[in-house]
């Protein structure tokens, strides 16, 4: 956490109080063409673009949000969905307190390869909140209420084994963009949410509650700053928390697969 | 850089050889012009001995008569010769540019045609010629090997190969007994010493010293980090052994220049009596009958050090005063009897700093006498001179506009300095780094100061004014009225309490990266630690609530049934 106020005041007026600076840093990843720079440049800009611009390796994009005392800015890493990127993982999830991973509502294959994107990310940094999201839900509410279910249902489960909040977000219809990144923050410092979620199929789901909690929801003083630190900090430091409230699902990525390959077929 | 470092070999590869020289007979301790002044004789003698080496080094070159029969000369005929040499100034061509003709006449008595020798890269075949001609520079053979760079060129087209040198490691010399032409040209010579003197002062320059810790907790406290504290802890517990006060290296560099030739010498000697430094009155007295006649020294520093109290100045009138009428710099320094007589004062119209510390004889009278011709004065350091009172300051304060920065730190008579210099100083002086240790002002006095002259001050010494309290300095800084202050010292102030809005203006200054040091007292120090995490508490605290706030607020983009 830094500080940063200001840099002028009048003469003899009272100094301003020092503001606080939050450096947040989130990966997006996921397959190609699922939408992950349109998101950010969505988020960042509030420019939505119908052509498709293939990244090359990593975007970088900044936003800061200001409040009164404190100042919040996002970093956001996006990486290149094609396989010849993978490469580049760590960039986006090494030292990102926050991952993203994207799958297009329309395609269920990218919703299935959410499972090899999370494992190497869980292996690249142990620590980072994952949420994922579910992107296009304006072409995804045309299609048929039975595929519609199924998506969903999926994905909810997924949702649940990766821990991780559930959003369907459409960056050309403008829905919950803003959201993710807010329960991104508030995941992350542990905020009170009191959102209404959306669980009903069909709707852009929305849950977030008992979803990427675990790492601090042990720690009641949600005031100090060590806590709150402990998220954003690398790998290589583990909390105390997590041993003692480990589900064995969480543990190990291979379980996600072994219980979900025969739903698909 | 090359420059310097040829420059350098050149002049160690003479020491040395006079190092050799010297060898053989008994060794001088001492080679400091401070004494050279003093003791004539032994001065002489030394320098006999160098002209002896200079005139046998030169004997190799030339064959002039002359010069071997100066060989032969008793000392005293040589007092006589170097009195004569002090008389003649060096001869300095008058511009720079003209550094072609200035190496002829160098030449000249011996060069026949009308050549002149130009620094250039180009190699011809006339030119070694030409040098052969000209033994006093240079012996045929070690022309050959530095004509890759010194050629001659007829005069009617002197600025046709004329090309800067650029390689300076080719100045180096190759036949030890020669040294490189560029290095007889009187104003390039005077150049390179005027650098090193340069940069020998601005090695010597005093960089603003963080204060050792007064115990280890405090070190701890200032630090945060017990690797770091033990570190400064006991650097500052060596520290103490260190004697404060810089001596000239009695073997420096200056005086290495003396003794290279007589060239040398007299470009080198001006430079030297600039800056000079006694250990006591009587040698300054001797200093000055002996070169006043002679050298014509125009001393710019002149520091005093420890002068016994039975000492005192022979004034000799005009003529010492004509040796100090340059003056820029006077430093007494633990003197406590010693003082330069007032009225010589009216003739120091260029001194700008004063450094008088830790003296009993100088008071009010001797300032008010003395203000009135510092109409230059930039910084006045009276540390510790306990008789001088509110009186003394405000003559300063009222004559001398230029005074930037003005030290009365104290340990006794505290009382004798009020609010009274305070506000003079504020309403009659720009000045930006004010010492004020150990007096007697108090909040009011703050105040007043601030109101005046709060935006200039840079630097703010306070350490022991048992009459602040809580009601100047943190309002004064939580109301931005020292908006460029970078040093605060603050120790022993035994009525401050609270230190909220020193840490406010801290965190501020340091999230603006402005620099601020604040020098506390371990008491002070611990309250502004917790102060300082006190307020980062809260701050987080208001952090987390605004963003739970903004997280919960419903956004344009939130869903609504389609």
């Amino acid at each position: 956490m830094q500080q940063n106020t200001p840099t002028s005041i009048n003469r003899h007026d009272p100094i301003p109080g020092v503001k606080n600076q939050i450096d947040i840093q989130i990966g997006l990843v996921g397959d190609a063409q699922v939408g992950k720079t349109s998101l950010m440049v969505k988020y960042v800009q509030n420019i939505f673009d119908n052509e498709y611009t293939q990244t090359l390796g990593v975007n970088f994009l900044k936003r800061k949000v200001k409040l009164r005392q404190t100042e919040i800015i996002f970093s956001l890493m996006d990486l290149g969905g094609q396989s010849e990127f993978i490469n580049m993982l760590p960039l986006a999830a090494v030292g990102s307190s926050v991952i993203i991973f994207l799958f297009d509502l329309t395609r269920p294959v990218t919703l299935k390869s959410i499972k090899g994107w999370f494992r190497q990310a869980k292996g690249l940094n142990d620590l980072a909140i994952p949420i994922l999201v579910g992107t296009k839900f304006d072409l995804f509410y045309t299609m048929d209420s039975q595929y519609q279910n199924e998506i969903s249902k999926v994905a909810m489960e997924y949702s649940q084994v990766m821990d991780a909040p559930l959003i369907f977000c459409s960056t050309a219809k403008s829905i919950h963009i803003q959201k993710i990144f807010k329960i991104a923050l508030a995941k992350l410092f542990n905020l009170t949410l009191t959102i209404n979620e959306i669980n009903l199929p069909g709707d852009p789901l929305l849950i977030y509650k008992d979803k990427g909690n675990n790492c601090i929801n042990q720690s009641t003083n949600n005031n100090n700053n060590n806590t709150n630190l402990r998220r954003k900090s690398s790998h290589g430091h583990t909390s105390n928390n997590n041993n003692n409230n480990n589900t064995p699902i969480q543990a190990s990525p291979i379980a996600v697969r072994s219980s979900y390959n025969h739903r698909h077929h | 850089m090359n420059f310097k470092q040829t420059f350098t070999n050149i002049y160690n590869n003479n020491y040395n050889k006079i190092k050799r020289s010297f060898d053989n007979e008994p060794k001088s301790n001492d080679c400091s012009i401070v004494n050279t002044s003093n003791d004539e004789n032994e001065s002489l003698k030394r320098r006999h001995r160098q002209q002896e080496h200079i005139t046998l080094r030169r004997q190799r070159r030339s064959s002039s008569p002359t010069r071997r029969n100066r060989q032969n000369n008793s000392p005293f005929q040589f007092s006589n010769e170097l009195k004569s040499m002090l008389n003649s100034k060096p001869t300095l061509p008058p511009s720079p540019c003209s550094s072609s003709e200035c190496l002829s006449s160098i030449c000249g008595a011996t060069t026949p045609s009308k050549k002149s020798i130009v620094l250039s890269i180009d190699t011809t075949a006339d030119i070694v010629e030409n040098i052969d001609n000209n033994p006093f520079i240079t012996p045929p053979s070690s022309a050959i090997k530095i004509n890759n760079h010194v050629v001659l060129t007829p005069v009617e087209t002197p600025f046709q190969n004329r090309i800067l040198i650029k390689n300076f490691q080719s100045l180096n010399i190759r036949n030890k007994h020669v040294c490189h032409p560029i290095f007889e040209v009187p104003e390039i010579l005077n150049n390179i010493i005027g650098f090193l003197v340069a940069s020998e002062d601005s090695n010597l320059e005093k960089r603003y010293k963080q204060r050792p810790p007064e115990s280890y907790k405090h070190a701890l406290l200032i630090y945060k980090d017990e690797l770091k504290a033990k570190e400064v802890w006991s650097q500052a517990n060596n520290q103490k052994k260190e004697t404060p006060f810089y001596n000239y290296n009695k073997n420096g560099t200056l005086f290495n220049c003396l003794m290279v030739n007589k060239l040398w010498f007299q470009v080198t000697l001006p430079y030297l009596l600039k800056n000079l430094i006694f250990q006591d009155a009587f040698k300054f007295n001797k200093f000055i009958a002996t070169f006043i006649d002679t050298a014509n020294p125009k001393i710019e520093k002149l520091l005093f050090n420890r002068v016994q109290p039975t000492e005192a100045i022979i004034n000799t009138g005009s003529k010492t005063i004509h040796c100090l009428n340059a003056l820029v710099d006077l430093k007494i320094h633990i003197c406590p009897k010693f003082i330069l007589p007032a009225n010589w004062f009216s003739s120091f119209t260029n001194l700008q700093n004063i450094s008088i510390t830790g003296n009993k004889v100088i008071n009010d009278n001797y300032l008010i006498k003395v203000s009135p011709f510092l109409k230059n004065l930039v910084s006045l350091d009276l540390r510790a001179c306990e008789n001088i009172t509110d009186v003394g300051v405000v003559a300063i304060a009222l004559n001398c506009k230029k005074l930037n920065s003005i030290n009365l730190g104290r340990h006794q008579n505290g009382e004798k300095i009020t609010d009274i210099s305070l506000v003079a100083l504020g309403k009659f002086t720009q000045v930006e780094t004010v010492g004020f240790a150990g007096s007697a002002i108090t909040d009011n006095g703050m105040w007043e100061f601030a109101k005046w002259n709060g935006d200039n001050v840079k630097r703010l010494s306070l350490n022991n004014c048992k009459q602040l309290t809580d009601f100047s300095i943190p309002y004064l800084l939580g109301f931005n009225y020292f908006p460029s202050l970078s040093v605060l010292e603050i120790r022993y102030l035994d009525n401050l309490k609270d230190v909220k809005f020193i840490v406010k203006f801290k965190l501020w200054k340091r999230s603006q990266k402005l620099p601020l040091l604040i020098e506390s007292c371990e008491r002070i120090t611990e309250l502004m630690n917790k102060e300082e995490r006190h307020l980062q508490r809260y701050n987080t605290r208001l952090s987390l609530m605004e963003m739970t706030t903004w997280v919960n607020e419903t956004d344009s983009d939130d869903y609504t049934r389609l």
